[in-house]
């Protein structure tokens, strides 16, 4: 079974790679013991020099085309910084997506849509971590969220702007009993299997309410194992067929497009 | 040992193929199953009988779960109750495991449920050893609401010990962000614990579901404790069982999968993400449990 990874994290606080082109490879020869071919990676940029600095990601991107696939880090209250860092690193850059995590600011703000419009001009994959933690007193799903953490039906209401763009809501909400539902009549919005623990039932829900053409792979290492995610899929009951759109038909489709753009071949 | 010399590395890892290649077979109905890997036999030594309360998990029926573990190579499994969580008249909880575990041929090895916080524990315990014949209890203090400070707990540990029984202590069940919010409980703390077992001669104590990331704060006044125990389910990171054995000797590592909660394979395949294959792959799949058995006085499987 062919396998592309969405989701990978660096630098990583483990590894023992020098430069960010080391450690790579070294994330590379890990992923391929279990049959990891290709990965994407969420890098914050801005760095200058060191380890991670900004030409560190250049070179490492250049040295691993094709088989490594970035995107850009953005904080959506920095609404022109965002912009920019979209334009120079996707636009004129080498990444290829634009990763919106738990500290990017929640998504569904009109003030943030500057941000969106310029992503989707370019054709990048959009990448969306929401998580839905139980929190507050009294306790509630959703009442443990950072401020600027977006919860699935956030991006739901963003998704409604743009129904003819995809949209990834990263770690299945986080609780996908809850997460899968939420999402589920917003055909644009595809469901991203990484960072929860392999409680099982997750892959079969998803694709049971959305479709396996709406389900995608990622681990969130270094944070996570590789195994302990990809366990989610090869040990869902469900059709070979299936597993091969979730692990890497479903990346690649959302890929096209922007390697079309940039000549590159995968 | 030098820790490259723990592992054996990609080309030459028995487990990379095997824990690829277990998924490569598809069922008559389409929907892929596991076939048998080239690891060996495994002994599991965390599953859970009964149903999870909040939903219902694949493979929550004993005899579907029989099945799944065998076709993965699994040849023993030690199973504890999702009933024993929960339920207070453990008694009953433990005769029905009990009996669960004999129908499976032996296949499954009965850990019973003791709460040092109900009445009359030591009854249970009784039970669980002389007429169930069990080679171990499995605890669970959060869910129980007791503290690892109650003094039951340490001469429950005592009575298990004289017993020659094993000890499995669940440190957590499910991640507190997403537990049901009639009901959220935390992870277990384990800071006292160390101290405590020094003080129980002969125990043997299984931690599972204890480390998530191997860091040594945490991780180190409980492994200098030579009879406490690791299982590998809820372990995470990249490359994780070579971030734990840099810590735990491989002689105190159990494969527990935590099935059918999680999903087996994602234990499986941490195996073949480390590149663990000779020796430290024989200890953690089978020689330590089988260890752990003989201490408590049962036949080990072949």
């Amino acid at each position: 079974m062919r396998i592309w990874d969405l989701h990978c994290h660096l630098p990583g606080p483990r590894m023992t790679g020098r430069t960010l082109t080391e450690q790579m490879e070294q994330m590379l020869m890990i992923a391929e013991r279990v049959g990891i071919e290709k990965i994407g990676l969420f890098l914050r940029t801005g760095k200058q020099d060191g380890l991670g600095s900004d030409r560190e990601i250049r070179d490492a991107l250049r040295r691993f085309e094709g088989r490594v696939f970035g995107f850009v880090w953005c904080l959506l209250y920095e609404t022109q910084k965002s912009i920019d860092l979209v334009k120079r690193w996707v636009g004129d850059g080498p990444m290829i997506g634009m990763k919106l995590g738990g500290d990017s600011g929640i998504c569904n703000r009109s003030e943030y849509d500057p941000v969106f419009r310029q992503a989707i001009d370019l054709e990048a994959v959009i990448y969306v971590h929401t998580w839905i933690k139980l929190g507050g007193d009294p306790p509630r799903p959703g009442g443990g969220n950072l401020p600027t953490e977006p919860r699935p039906e956030h991006l739901v209401e963003l998704a409604a702007r743009y129904p003819d763009y995809p949209f990834i809501c990263g770690h299945a909400g986080g609780d996908w009993e809850l997460g899968i539902p939420a999402i589920r009549s917003s055909s644009n919005l595809l469901l991203e299997v990484s960072g929860g623990y392999p409680t099982a039932g997750l892959v079969e829900a998803g694709a049971r309410e959305l479709g396996a053409r709406r389900v995608i792979f990622g681990s969130d290492v270094t944070g996570r194992s590789f195994a302990s995610q990809l366990g989610k899929v090869h040990g869902a009951a469900i059709p070979q067929s299936d597993k091969e759109l979730i692990f890497r038909e479903n990346f690649r489709r959302l890929l096209e497009p922007i390697l079309r753009r940039k000549g590159i071949a995968a | 040992m030098s820790q490259l010399s723990r592992r054996t590395f990609l080309g030459s890892s028995l487990l990379t193929t095997a824990g690829i290649g277990a998924f490569a077979a598809a069922g008559e109905s389409g929907v892929q199953s596991s076939a048998a890997p080239a690891t060996g036999p495994i002994i599991d030594a965390h599953v859970y009988l009964s149903h999870w309360p909040f939903r219902r998990i694949p493979c929550d029926e004993t005899d579907e779960l029989v099945r799944r573990l065998r076709a993965s190579g699994v040849v023993e499994a030690w199973a504890g109750s999702f009933d024993g969580v929960f339920h207070r008249d453990v008694a009953a909880v433990n005769a029905r495991l009990a009996e669960q575990c004999r129908a499976s041929g032996g296949f499954f090895v009965p850990f019973g449920t003791v709460n040092p916080a109900l009445p009359d524990w030591e009854e249970d315990l009784r039970r669980c050893h002389e007429e169930f014949g069990m080679p171990g209890v499995r605890l669970h203090p959060n869910y129980h609401q007791y503290s690892l400070d109650l003094p039951d707990f340490a001469r429950l540990l005592r009575v298990a010990a004289e017993r020659g029984m094993i000890v499995q202590l669940a440190a957590w069940m499910e991640d507190e962000r997403h537990q049901h919010p009639l009901m959220p409980v935390a992870e277990v703390q384990l800071a006292p614990l160390a101290e405590i077992v020094d003080h129980v001669p002969g125990l043997r104590l299984v931690l599972l579901n204890a480390v998530r990331t191997p860091v040594t704060q945490a991780l180190e006044p409980l492994v200098k404790c030579e009879r406490i125990y690791f299982d590998l389910a809820k372990l995470e990171g990249m490359d994780c069982i070579a971030s734990l054995l840099d810590l735990v000797p491989d002689e105190r590592v159990l494969f527990g999968s935590y099935a059918p909660m999680f999903y087996f394979e994602s234990t499986l395949l941490k195996l073949a993400e480390s590149a663990v294959a000779g020796r430290p792959a024989e200890l953690i799949l089978r020689e330590n449990a089988r260890g752990l058995l003989r201490t408590a006085g049962r036949e080990v499987p072949s």
